[in-house]
């Protein structure tokens, strides 16, 4: 099979949650909330199925919003990813998912459903609404009873860091398909400040994540724990887990962020962003075909590998790059040092 | 092609430049996966067997 190129679709701003660190709605971002309509929907399809064409890759959906369960028009477009036999997730909310509900999506082909925790209780109630953490407990089986993999995505800053070694019992014992977790992207010079976490913290954190994670595996856990934060390659680089191939080419990009490689965000209103986490719109998709937009000048902006001005000195450029969205969000510029990047170089 | 493309192992000539050295678990791969979402349910990496990510257990 091709490898697969990875599409975040948000069709909807419509939610009914605002939390407090979602990028949809920082900053007055998003004062009108827009839906992409049926015929453009199917535009888009066409857009990205010819792009993966000509790039030789599989289009793989992640269907996100606001939430995308919401949109008027999602179970023809449901029904249009399984004609087309597409494979496709959602990144969605719990509250409007039942036994039905997960029922259909599994026979419209939808093979995952990632629900977001951040933190436990009190935390995640705080961030996003109240009952928002005991309604997404209870779906993790009504998703995983229909036939899906339920993914648990959480977002970690330094309001929630130590929720984690409860969060990851909790998976585990819960079973969760998945379960990873990405840095919180700052919105803001202030918010920076306030969700900061040093990086010597973060690589304590990490080390606590690795140890619960093979505790959990001896134990015949069956969750998948994934190394999502491309500082994972630092951590495992350092403690031997992951060794620099000996025939490696020191200017060839092998792995790490996807940015401008393996994914592209396109938004309600067409607009095409080489990454939804940092403001980074290189066109739109109905001026603009997605495969010229991904070859295009705007794009190639997103992959000047040269330019990363601290892992350009560092072994682990061709896998590791941290998190460029995390950088501009503290600094305005995804090649400087990522904040969290406890590695001298 | 752009020019930073073909720097890109996945993209680029040379696919299969590189061995892998894999972990029992290995880092999510450089293609195919969102920045807010877990990986692709099959590992299928985008990277050949460049960078590794033939992870048996990756969903």
């Amino acid at each position: 099979m091709k490898p697969y190129f990875a599409f975040q679709w948000h069709i909807t701003d419509t939610c009914d949650q605002r939390c407090k660190h979602c990028y949809i709605f920082a900053e007055d971002n998003c004062k009108a909330l827009t839906e992409m309509s049926f015929d453009k929907m199917e535009k888009v399809l066409e857009s990205c199925e010819d792009m993966c064409d000509k790039l030789g890759r599989t289009p793989y959906f992640y269907i996100t919003g606001g939430d995308p369960i919401l949109h008027k028009d999602f179970w023809k477009l449901a029904e249009k990813l399984k004609d087309n036999t597409i494979r496709w997730a959602i990144l969605g909310n719990p509250f409007h998912l039942n036994d039905e509900i997960c029922q259909k999506l599994y026979d419209y082909g939808c093979v995952k459903y990632q629900l977001s925790l951040d933190g436990m209780e009190q935390i995640h109630d705080s961030f996003r609404k109240s009952g928002s953490f005991k309604t997404t407990i209870e779906k993790i089986a009504c998703i995983k009873n229909a036939g899906m993999f339920c993914a648990i995505m959480a977002t970690v800053s330094s309001a929630n860091i130590s929720d984690f070694p409860e969060l990851i019992d909790l998976c585990a014992e819960k079973e969760v398909d998945v379960f990873a977790f990405g840095r919180y992207c700052p919105t803001s010079g202030q918010k920076s400040e306030e969700y900061h976490i040093e990086p010597e913290e973060y690589h304590n954190f990490l080390d606590m994540c690795y140890h619960k994670f093979q505790e959990h595996k001896k134990n015949d856990c069956k969750t998948t724990f994934q190394y999502k934060d491309h500082l994972w390659t630092l951590y495992l680089y350092e403690h031997g887990l992951f060794t620099i191939p000996e025939n490696h080419d020191p200017d060839l990009i092998y792995d790490g962020c996807h940015c401008a490689i393996g994914h592209m965000t396109i938004l309600p209103t067409g607009d095409v962003y080489a990454c939804r986490r940092m403001e980074s719109k290189i066109g739109n998709v109905f001026e603009k075909s997605m495969y010229d937009l991904f070859v295009g000048a705007d794009l190639e902006e997103y992959r000047q590998f040269d330019k990363f001005e601290k892992c350009g000195k560092c072994e682990l450029r061709g896998y590791c790059r941290g998190c460029p969205a995390v950088t501009y969000g503290y600094t305005g510029n995804m090649y400087a040092a990522d904040p969290q990047c406890w590695k001298e170089v | 092609m752009s020019e930073m493309l073909n720097r890109v192992a996945a993209f680029g000539a040379d696919n299969g430049a590189c061995g892998t050295a894999d972990p029992a678990e290995t880092p999510a791969s450089a293609c195919g996966s969102a920045c807010g979402a877990t990986d692709p349910e099959t590992p299928a990496s985008a990277c050949g067997s460049a960078c590794g990510a033939a992870d048996p257990d990756k969903k």
